[in-house]
């Protein structure tokens, strides 16, 4: 297979505590994988390290065959969990910014999606709701044909509409040769859309499998075998 | 790719400071014209004349000195906000070095400084121009007879100190980012902390100063002045060059390693809220 | 109209299901172009490979032909047709008895539920 992405003994500590113990993790090409555990189980961690924002403690990372750096970031499109636009921007300096730096950005895409949501490319980013933004952010993320998605938390902290919204945006706009890589706890919500699953717990790779070869296996939703598996840490 | 991370760094710095810089140049404008009310005049006399002469006065020097800190606080907040603030999810997974980054914003830094020094010394000659322009005419008539004294080796020295200052300048804002990296190897009190490892950079540097004197106190004594009958003369270019020359490099070396330690930083110790 | 996923089995499995009940009851009639993997997996909001599974399946079915050329279109062969129908009445047949069963109706008693109100099955 086309390996895109390897973690061997992947590792990291803040201060005494462990966030990463030795995740194993290996992601080929053209595939949704969902990222699944529950709050704190090293599901930003790791999506830091794979984009280099973070270094890890031990263990190594490879993307494409080389550590994250210049080449893997123009690769990887990252949404992170939060907002992460700057003040000053108007809309129409994001899209400049993202074509700027990005090859593989699709400029005309970007646009279309900010006109179809009323954005006009001089409307200050700081007037716009936060709901607003945060799709914003998703449609210029969803603009690049991507080696790698990282999708932190796409749809936490969002209503039903605004979920299905987000999930439409990614599988329609995604480059289907890259890979797409979605972290979260709500699983019901994503499970459909998934070919893997990788279940973390307290920073290791407990499962990694196809979504339909869970079901078969188990008989089991990939969600109702989440909820049994995590039942002490979310209740 | 830094020549497009300095255009965004340096647009953001624009949308802030180009109304400042306008607004520095009409009100020295307006002060040329009300100025003459409290220089014209021994002492203030009336509420009119305090409002058409004093309060312009107040109000330029109060912009200029908003504009003094805003620039500094401008210049810590883009880095602080900028890289290693929620902004720093976008600009960091951007493929760019983190070696560009802070080149980008120490460039637009020095750019924001020079462009602000500027400004001041035209909204001052606007002032004059405005008040009484016979002044300027003073000066262009008086001006060739300073320039007859100019050599070209004067012109030189003249050049060096402005490079000197320019590296001083560079190393200031170095000094800035790399106490904010300091600060940001702490999980809590980043900024308290920042602010500690300013303090404790600029100590050790003093030290560093002191170290120096000693040797430059070695130097004879002749190499800069020499006695004869006439009285006393600088030595000549020589020496004066070489110590700015000195000054250069030793600021230019202390920027370099605070350039290092702060791309140490964020390339391998980054930890982002 | 719908995809609705809701059971435990795998995704594929009840994409194939409702696609073949799409194409017995002539949603999309024989003969007619077939859409895309995209286009159904946007409707179905899946992810195109799952969709990708179900339609090879159709194909194995023998509901779909591939053409190289303008892509998929739906068979025109009556029994393949006719057969399918069937299949799938058989199943949900099953499923209508196994759940009588569970309620305590055997064969026969089911079977007599489903004669029309007032007539009666016993020769």
């Amino acid at each position: 297979m086309n390996e895109l992405l390897t973690c061997t003994g992947l590792t990291r500590y803040f201060g005494q505590t462990k966030a990463l113990d030795g995740v194993d993790l290996t992601l080929t090409s053209g595939k949704i994988v969902g990222l699944l555990g529950p709050n704190g189980s090293g599901k930003t961690t790791l999506i830091k390290i794979m984009n280099g924002l973070l270094q890890p403690t031990a263990g190594e990372i490879r993307i494409m065959g080389s550590a994250p750096g210049v080449a893997s970031k123009g690769m990887i499109s990252y949404l992170p969990d939060r907002g992460y636009f700057p003040e000053w921007m108007r809309v129409g300096d994001m899209i400049e910014m993202f074509y700027d730096f990005y090859a593989d950005f699709d400029r005309d895409k970007a646009e279309d999606m900010c006109r179809a949501l009323g954005l006009e490319a001089d409307s200050a980013i700081k007037t716009l709701s936060k709901g607003t933004r945060e799709k914003m952010q998703l449609m210029l993320v969803m603009s690049r044909a991507a080696k790698l998605y990282l999708l932190d938390e796409p749809i936490a902290g969002v209503d039903p509409a605004a979920r299905e919204f987000i999930m439409q945006t990614i599988l329609t706009n995604y480059n289907e040769d890259g890979t797409v890589l979605i972290s979260t706890h709500l699983i019901s919500d994503v499970e459909q859309v998934l070919d893997e699953a990788v279940f973390l717990q307290q920073g290791r790779v407990v499962l990694h499998e196809a979504v339909d070869s869970i079901r078969e296996r188990t008989g089991e939703s990939v969600d109702a075998l989440f909820r049994e598996m995590f039942r002490a840490q979310l209740y | 790719m830094l020549g497009k991370l300095i255009k965004y760094d340096f647009r953001s710095c624009i949308r802030k400071f180009g109304p400042l810089w306008l607004g520095m140049a009409a009100l020295a404008v307006i002060n040329g014209f009300t100025i003459g009310h409290v220089l014209d005049n021994d002492h203030i006399t009336g509420w009119l004349q305090f409002f058409a002469g004093v309060v312009p006065l107040i109000l330029l020097i109060v912009l200029w000195t908003a504009v003094a800190i805003m620039s500094l606080v401008f210049i810590c907040q883009r880095f602080y906000k900028g890289l290693l603030g929620d902004e720093g999810y976008l600009m960091l997974t951007l493929p760019v070095t983190t070696g560009e980054h802070i080149t980008s914003k120490a460039i637009v830094a020095l750019l924001l400084e020079t462009i602000t020094a500027v400004v001041a010394v035209a909204s001052g000659l606007l002032l004059v121009t405005v008040y009484k322009p016979e002044i300027l005419g003073e000066i262009g008539r008086h001006l060739p007879e300073v320039l007859s004294y100019m050599n070209g080796k004067v012109w030189l020295i003249l050049l060096e100190y402005l490079l000197f200052t320019l590296v001083e300048a560079v190393l200031q804002t170095l000094h800035i980012y790399l106490a904010i990296c300091l600060g940001h190897l702490a999980r809590e009190h980043r900024v308290a902390l920042s602010i500690v490892a300013y303090v404790l950079i600029s100590i050790a540097m003093s030290h560093l100063i002191t170290l120096c004197v000693p040797m430059i106190e070695r130097f004879p004594e002749e190499w800069f002045i020499t006695f004869d009958e006439m009285g006393m003369h600088f030595a000549g270019f020589g020496p004066i060059a070489g110590l700015i020359g000195a000054g250069i490099l030793v600021s230019a070396i202390i920027a370099a390693v605070f350039f290092c330690i702060s791309n140490y930083i964020l390339r391998r110790k980054l930890n982002l809220e | 109209m719908q995809f609705e996923i809701r059971d435990p089995r795998p995704i594929w499995q009840q994409l194939a299901q409702q696609l073949r009940e799409r194409i017995v009851t002539g949603v999309y009639p024989p003969g007619s172009h077939f859409p895309t993997v995209r286009e159904l997996a946007t409707q179905a909001g899946v992810n195109p490979n799952t969709m990708q599974r179900a339609m090879a399946q159709l194909e194995l079915d023998g509901l779909l032909i591939t053409n190289r050329t303008a892509g998929r279109t739906v068979t025109e062969q009556r029994d393949v047709l006719d057969s399918m129908r069937r299949q799938l009445a058989r199943e949900r047949t099953e499923e209508y008895l196994k759940y009588l069963e569970a309620l305590g109706f055997d064969r026969r008693a089911a079977a007599d539920l489903l004669a029309p109100e007032g007539e009666d099955n016993h020769e």
